[in-house]
């Protein structure tokens, strides 16, 4: 088998491994070797170009696990998730948010505090580019949710995004195809390639131990041809940071057998479960051109336990979206002009039994439940928006717990009885999640979770996680910046590790 | 179809054109894209996702047997309809699960054809902020 050599080894190149990558490269100029390894490929800028028409799985198949329809044990929820040079920062819309002060008081991480994962936030966004949109670059998909919104009395903002000469092609969760959106593929991986960290593409860590990461490379048919040659290859590293986000991380810790006893490894799994739905207006609206996503709802958060977000899908995923079949879901779909989006994301508590394990090959398997607070909040929320493209000038709606297809505008004053929880039935209804979190919980207690403040996983002074996946609880916001805030104090704390390693 | 035997895709085929009702009258072109999408979809599951699967659509096919005397295919539409709406709205999980996977693949097949998407009034742009206030 053939052996690399590095001092720091970092495992996934998403929010959380491209900026350990990005913060420790200075550290090649002084004789750190380093590198990333991705699963993922890395496409070049004429596959990111692939037409408007027929992209949806075209791209999907390049930049996701399963296309983005990864299935939780309980085949009641679709997870999607990226893997790619960049990971999941190359297909989500940019959204840049400081968490709240309140939800990290709620993660009740001692030694983590909001004033520093502020800071670091701030930080981020600067070097995001992170602004935002101004006003004539609003569609009206997002102009009739704020209006609505304002005119209901419900707390609406808009998001800070991170895009830098954006053309509004709206096609964000696909790639941007005018290369706009400050991912790590943009940003942080170009950053630390340049003073030297190796980015090797095409790789997938199989597991790892003191000292050393197996790994195997195998090029798909498309994007660059690893640096590396195929086949498997044993990597030595004296630091390891895993950032593989929150279904592979714990994944890997699972399958790598590790020499400490991590009760929690896996657990407390939340994933902001989400539903997509519709209004209809009678004449056409522009939503698929202009940025997707310029505003959220956040009124609801504290009493109902769910955010409204403004949204645009693609065809197939509306489609999968909407319950039914037949006559009416067709005559639904065939106005894809004429329809306004929200995106709904419950807020999910951190449960023990949500949960990733592993199966008898070592990939993950995740188990997730809903809460009854959750379907109720999801209820609720399919209300809320209701009132809001009715409030926003829509002549029906569709909800998928709906006791019909369609609700009419005549009938808004009727929500609570046309929308109902006997018809919100997990495997009926499309629940779907792009916010996962949790599975390395930080805490101090190697009982109830998995590292430190700082990442480093209890025990194991060689080993860091650096994703998602360090979340005690869900975020309550779109949560890559706080995952970018967090990498950023595991590469402060791994550079200590080093310099200890190098004076001791 | 490579991941699915002729009896299974013979009573995918009806149910699809239950599912999207443009498919009853597609041309063969936009079949032959349908069985590429669906039989890729298929080929990237686990074998025991495409077992399932394929264990589903022979449930399907003899569920209304016992009700209504004949298999799936052969079922007036009204009657496939409510089969359909059961397995949907009232079956036990496993059951409506399956429907759900059922109904992905087959808007999958379809919705997520380029050729289609005029037909939606769906045509994105590059450049979609010279058309928002065109």
């Amino acid at each position: 088998m053939r052996e690399k050599s590095y001092d720091v080894v970092i495992v996934g190149s998403g929010a959380g491994g491209g900026t350990v990558a990005k913060e420790l490269a200075p550290l090649c100029r002084e004789g750190a070797r380093i590198a990333v390894l991705e699963w993922g490929a890395k496409l070049t800028d004429e596959e990111f170009a692939c037409p408007p028409q027929g992209r949806e799985l075209a791209m999907a198949r390049k930049l996701y696990f399963e296309s983005g329809g990864v299935f939780n044990a309980e085949r009641t929820m679709t997870m999607a998730f990226g893997r790619a040079y960049g990971g999941s920062t190359v297909v989500y819309t940019g959204t840049s948010l400081i968490i709240p002060e309140k939800t990290v008081a709620r993660w009740a991480v001692p030694g983590l505090s909001w004033e520093d994962l502020a800071r670091r936030s701030r930080k981020v966004m600067q070097e995001n580019n992170v602004h935002f949109l101004e006003e004539e670059a609003v569609n009206d998909n997002n102009r009739l949710f704020r209006d609505a919104c304002e005119r209901l009395g419900y707390r609406v903002e808009q998001f800070p995004i991170n895009v830098k000469g954006c053309r509004g092609a709206g096609l964000c969760n696909l790639g941007c195809p005018n290369a706009a959106k400050q991912g790590t593929h943009r940003v942080q991986l170009p950053a630390a390639e340049r003073q030297g960290v190796e980015v090797i593409t095409n790789c997938k860590v199989l597991g790892l131990a003191e000292g050393e990461v197996l790994a195997r490379v195998a090029n798909p048919p498309y994007g660059l041809p690893s640096a590396w040659e195929e086949g498997e290859v044993r990597v030595t590293a004296r630091i390891i940071v895993v950032a593989a986000g929150a279904v592979n991380s714990p994944a890997l810790l699972l399958r790598s057998r590790l020499p400490v006893r991590l009760p929690a490894l896996g657990r407390y799994f939340t994933a902001h479960p989400a539903l997509i739905l519709v209004g209809e207006h009678e004449r056409p609206i522009t939503n698929f051109f202009g940025h997707p996503k310029s505003f959220y709802c956040d009124h609801f958060a504290e009493s109902h336990g769910f955010l409204l977000e403004t949204c645009m899908y693609f065809p197939f995923t509306t489609a999968k979206n909407l319950i039914g079949f037949g006559a009416e879901h067709s005559e639904l779909m065939r106005c894809m002009d004429r329809l306004q989006m929200i995106l709904v994301l419950a807020i999910d508590p951190a449960l023990p039994d949500n949960r990733v394990t592993v199966d008898a090959a070592g990939e993950p398997v995740v188990h997730y439940r809903f809460t009854e607070e959750v379907l109720d909040a999801l209820l609720e929320s399919m209300r809320a928006s209701a009132r809001i493209f009715f409030a926003a000038g829509a002549r029906r709606i569709h909800a998928p717990a709906g006791e019909k297809f369609f609700i009419e505008a005549h009938e808004a004053h009727r929500l609570d009885a046309l929308i109902t929880r006997r018809r919100l039935l997990p495997g009926r209804i499309s629940i779907a999640s792009a916010h996962l979190m949790g599975g390395c919980r930080m805490g101090d207690d190697p009982a109830t979770s998995v590292t430190d403040a700082w990442g480093q996983v209890h025990g194991l002074p060689w080993l860091f996680v650096a994703d998602g996946s360090l979340f005690p609880r869900c975020s309550e916001i779109n949560p890559y910046v706080t995952i970018m805030a967090l990498a950023d104090r595991v590469a402060e704390r791994v550079r200590t590790r080093l310099q200890e390693g190098r004076t001791a | 179809m490579l991941h699915l035997n002729s009896r299974c895709a013979a009573i995918l085929d009806a149910v699809a054109t239950d599912i999207v009702p443009e498919l009853a009258t597609a041309d063969a072109e936009r079949w032959e894209a349908f069985h590429a999408i669906v039989d890729l979809a298929l080929a990237e599951r686990p074998p025991q996702v495409r077992r399932q699967f394929a264990a589903f659509l022979s449930v399907l096919n003899l569920l209304p047997l016992a009700r209504f005397g004949a298999p799936f295919p052969r079922l007036a539409a009204a009657r496939r309809r409510r089969v359909l709406q059961w397995l949907q709205d009232r079956a036990p999980a496993r059951l409506r699960q399956g429907m759900w996977g059922l109904k992905t693949l087959v808007f999958m097949g379809y919705y997520s054809q380029g050729a289609v998407a005029p037909e939606l009034s769906y045509c994105p742009s590059f450049s979609g902020n010279e058309h928002l206030h065109a």
